[in-house]
């Protein structure tokens, strides 16, 4: 039973890295049509920048700034340099040129970070919490992980719902033609998609990191967890993505822990063949009428 | 000449004439004449264009854009090592083991696959490429776990193989190099692939792909099934795949899940990108630059004195910007620039 | 000597449109005086749409310029032609259906200061007072009639000095479009508007018009008073169809 516990709860942890993560794929997809799958190559970049000025400031808290901005700054310069020039009528294109990038990525992470894994710290004791003499089935790095992305979550909603920003960037991306005739302009904000899904990936990068060795392509396996999670949830959705994101996390903790890691990535990978079998346009997505 | 292979017999006898000719005069002359060494890396071309060709027809052809080619040829790489460890086949029936696996895992990988839209089937076929070499780890005892099999690199026969009177191969001698004989069979497959592949975009079968592609309404009004033609497309696709796996695996000497990682099906896209997306001869390039790209980048380390690490990534980098700039500037890629560049200078002269 | 402040026109000078080898719009000359709605008829297929996406910036015109009063915007980015005064209503509901009405409306005024806009509102909802009791639904849910003066309030909402609509009255009923029109009508002499209505449906657009063009092929065939327009039989039977 507590076994269970701790399993639900890593999974709980484990599922939140996936779903800000495939928050950030849905953030791009609804802005801008297209599938990131640059996306894991942007959060290696950022995590060994954010290795890099830990070690030599050994500070862990202006780490994860400096991978936050980095994060943002690579969305901006992949969206504006890669995609924007994609030709529109050209929609493989602009998916096979995301994976250029991830494997350009991959290549600058080895060539500048060596192919070596790396441990990345981990400044939050991993170990069960202890109020009262009673240990806690989870850690203060749970409870961290999951403040931090509650707090995301709930800064997406307020720029999203709240703000005039936010209203333009939803205009944006259901829309195009209607939104730059009512003078929003369009191109900005998909390049601002492009750099909070660049924030939310750093972070996630950076909570996940110390739970996996760092390596030029360590995070592979994660894009297949949260594409999964997005396309469980519906690229169209943030909210499934959240909800599908922790279902997921519990689901392959428990397959992990109760039989053993090489499971993992076939049980995600059946997970995603079955729904995509039921629903070939995702559970919370809206049936696409754009394509046919 | 290309007007010509439009028409049905003349394509499937002149096909037939120049896959034999250039295999059997022209692939094995060179084959004959050059160092081990190179004979390796033309295996390993031969071993690209295969999976190439099944590429052009999926991603150019039929407008699937698939990551998952790389897991397709591990499904062909193990089933001709279980083929030929477990089951003790030579190498040309455990060829044809694999191909026939790669058929009926490319049809029910199509069946799911013709119902999605671009961004969810490259989702799942990543998810394939990522997931599916974990099998073997999953079965240790059948698939040889992380170490993988080891698969028999069945030396060059004794005698030199002929069929109705015309010799195949060989004869060999003893110091006839394995590297030879590696290179004799990918180009084999490569060959028969070649010739499959060539009959199915030239003809009919090309035009339905491209209508079913570029307009599935209008198509489906004329009577073609745009669902059937996309699972066909993929079923083609593995089965080429899974040729070029066992390849593969003949060249290496095992079947891994190292070996056909993610990167493999990377490279397998980047190569169909550079050649061509729906160019055959374009898959030939992009086999090309894929076996000289990190060639000519140790090279030029050994003389600019670079560090291991720049020789490790730099074709890695490379690759990725160039897959980059070809989507931007030249969707076509190497062969659609130079057929539209072509076509541009006849038209001014 | 008095100077009469009145809002500036909108005038085309040989603008033309092509996609590709089509020749949508042929050297048209117009102009959209303020204070009065000014039609634009012609068949389908007649160059109507392309001629005020050119105006919008939604096309680049392949020759000519237009200008609003002092301005030319000639082949501006359409969220800066909006900016300067041009609002268009693109054909077919341009709404957002995800969004809420009052959403759609703001949409149309972000770049105007949050008082400013909120008086806009106000004046908005009061013309459209079907959307003033559903400012909180999703526009999914409106009828077609409503969403299409959501998509004019939308526009309204820029504080345009020239309104270009596309068909307003496709796939709506008589009664409805007699008063989405009549209400345009209004608003342009009372706000002194300048409004440029482009019409397949001649008889509802030349009742609500000063003056009108006629467009066939890209090319204006007769330009006039409406009733110049309404009373020549030749014209209506080759190029109207009535
Ligand atoms: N985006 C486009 N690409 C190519 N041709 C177009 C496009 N839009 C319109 N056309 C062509 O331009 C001509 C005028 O169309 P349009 O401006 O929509 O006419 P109307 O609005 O009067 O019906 C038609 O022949 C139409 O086929
Ligand atoms: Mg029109």
């Amino acid at each position: 039973m507590v076994e269970f516990g701790s399993y639900l709860l890593g999974g709980v942890t484990s599922g939140i890295i996936y779903a800000l993560l495939a928050l950030a794929l849905v953030l791009i997809y609804r802005s801008s049509g297209v599938v990131n799958f640059a996306q894991v190559g942007q959060a290696t970049i950022t995590c060994y920048i954010a290795l890099t000025v830990q070690l030599r400031t050994g500070s862990w808290l202006l780490g994860l700034v400096t991978a936050l901005i980095a994060g943002v700054l690579l969305g901006l310069i992949v969206q504006v340099f890669v995609l924007r020039p994609v030709r529109r009528s050209d929609p493989a294109g602009a998916l096979i040129a995301s994976f250029g990038v991830l494997i350009a990525l991959q290549g600058v992470a080895g060539l500048v970070w060596s192919g070596e894994f790396r441990a990345f710290p981990q400044p939050f004791p991993d170990t069960p919490l202890v109020i009262g003499g009673a240990a806690l089935p989870f850690s203060v790095y749970n409870l961290v992980t999951l403040i931090a992305a509650a707090l995301l979550v709930v800064f997406l909603a307020w720029l999203f719902n709240r703000t005039d920003v936010g209203l333009a960037m939803r205009a944006s991306a259901h829309n195009p033609e209607v939104a730059r005739l009512s003078g929003v302009r369009v191109g900005r904000m998909i390049a601002l998609g492009w750099g909070l899904a660049g924030l939310v990936g750093a972070l996630a990068g950076v909570l996940v990191a110390p739970l996996t060795l760092l390596s030029p392509t360590s995070f592979n396996v994660l894009l297949v967890f949260a594409f999964t999670v997005a396309v469980v949830g519906g690229l169209e959705s943030p909210v499934g993505a959240v909800a599908i994101g922790i279902f997921t996390g519990v689901v392959l903790s428990l397959v992990t822990g109760y039989t053993d890691a090489t499971n993992t990535p076939l049980v995600a990978l059946a997970l995603l063949v079955i729904s995509l079998i039921l629903k070939p346009e995702g559970a919370f997505g809206h049936r696409a009428t754009r394509e046919v | 000449m290309a007007a010509l292979f439009r028409i049905p017999g003349v394509r499937l006898i002149g096909s037939l004439l120049l896959v034999i000719v250039g295999y059997r005069i022209v692939y094995l002359w060179i084959n004959d004449n050059v160092d081990p060494l190179m004979n390796f890396w033309i295996a390993q071309g031969a071993v690209y264009a295969t999976a190439l060709f099944g590429m052009v027809i999926l991603v150019g052809l039929s407008g699937q854009v698939s990551l998952g080619n790389g897991a397709l040829m591990a499904v062909g790489g193990y089933g001709f090592g279980v083929a030929s460890l477990a089951w003790g086949l030579d190498p040309f029936p455990a060829v044809v083991v694999s191909v026939l696996l790669g058929i009926g895992f490319g049809l029910v990988v199509g069946v799911i696959a013709a119902r999605l839209r671009g961004p969810y089937l490259a989702g799942l076929t990543l998810a394939l490429a990522v997931g599916l070499p974990a099998i073997a780890n999953r079965f240790p005892a059948a698939l040889g776990g992380e170490e993988g099999l080891f698969v028999d690199v069945s030396y060059p026969p004794e005698q030199a193989v002929t069929a109705f009177g015309v010799r195949l191969w060989g004869p060999y001698d003893l110091d006839f190099p394995v590297e030879r004989w590696q290179a004799w069979l990918a180009g084999a497959l490569m060959f028969a692939t070649l010739f499959v592949a060539v009959n199915l975009a030239r003809g009919r079968q090309g035009r339905i792909w491209r209508a079913a592609r570029d307009n599935p309404v209008a198509a489906a009004l004329c009577g073609v099934n745009p669902a059937n033609a996309k699972v066909l497309a993929f079923t083609v696709s593995s089965a080429a795949a899974a040729a070029a796996g066992a390849a593969f695996a003949q060249l290496l000497g095992v079947v891994s899940p190292g070996a056909f990682a993610l990167g493999l099906s990377l490279s397998l896209l980047v190569g169909v990108v550079l050649g061509g997306r729906s160019s055959l001869t374009g898959a030939f390039i992009g086999a090309a630059i894929l076996v000289a790209l990190p060639q000519l980048v140790v090279q030029a380390a050994g003389s600019g004195g670079w560090d291991v690490r720049v020789t490790d990534n730099l074709p890695t980098i490379l690759y990725g910007l160039l897959v980059v700039l070809v989507v931007i500037l030249a969707p076509g890629g190497i062969v659609g620039s130079l057929t539209s560049g072509w076509r541009r200078l006849r038209h001014r002269g | 000597m008095v100077v009469v402040m009145t809002q500036p026109d909108l005038r085309v000078r040989d603008l033309s449109v092509r996609y590709g080898p089509v020749q949508a719009v042929s050297h048209v000359f117009l102009e959209a005086q303020c204070g009065q709605v000014t039609a634009v008829i012609g068949a389908n297929g007649a160059g109507k749409s392309s001629l005020l996406r050119a105006i919008a910036g939604l096309v680049r015109p392949s020759g000519g310029e237009v200008h609003v009063g002092e301005d030319e915007i000639t082949g501006g980015r359409p969220e800066e032609i909006v900016r300067a005064g041009v609002a268009l209503v693109p054909e077919g509901r341009s709404t957002i259906p995800e969004l809420t009405v009052t959403e759609n409306l703001v949409l149309g005024a972000l770049w105007h200061s949050r008082s400013q806009r909120g008086h806009t509102l106000v004046q908005v909802l009061d013309l459209f007072p079907a959307l003033a009791e559903r400012r909180h639904a999703h526009a999914a849910t409106l009828s077609g009639g409503e969403r299409q003066q959501l998509a004019i309030g939308r526009a309204l909402m820029s504080k345009p000095k020239v309104l270009l609509l596309d068909e307003p009255s496709l796939g709506l009923a008589p009664m409805i479009v007699t008063q989405i029109l009549e209400l345009i009508q209004r608003l342009a002499e009372d706000t002194d508007l300048a409004v440029l209505l482009v019409e397949q449906n001649a008889v509802t657009a030349l009742r609500v018009a000063r003056r009108a063009v006629v467009l066939n092929l890209g090319r204006i065939v007769m330009t006039g008073t409406s009733e110049e327009i309404a009373a020549d039989e030749q014209l209506r039977h080759a190029y109207l169809g009535y």
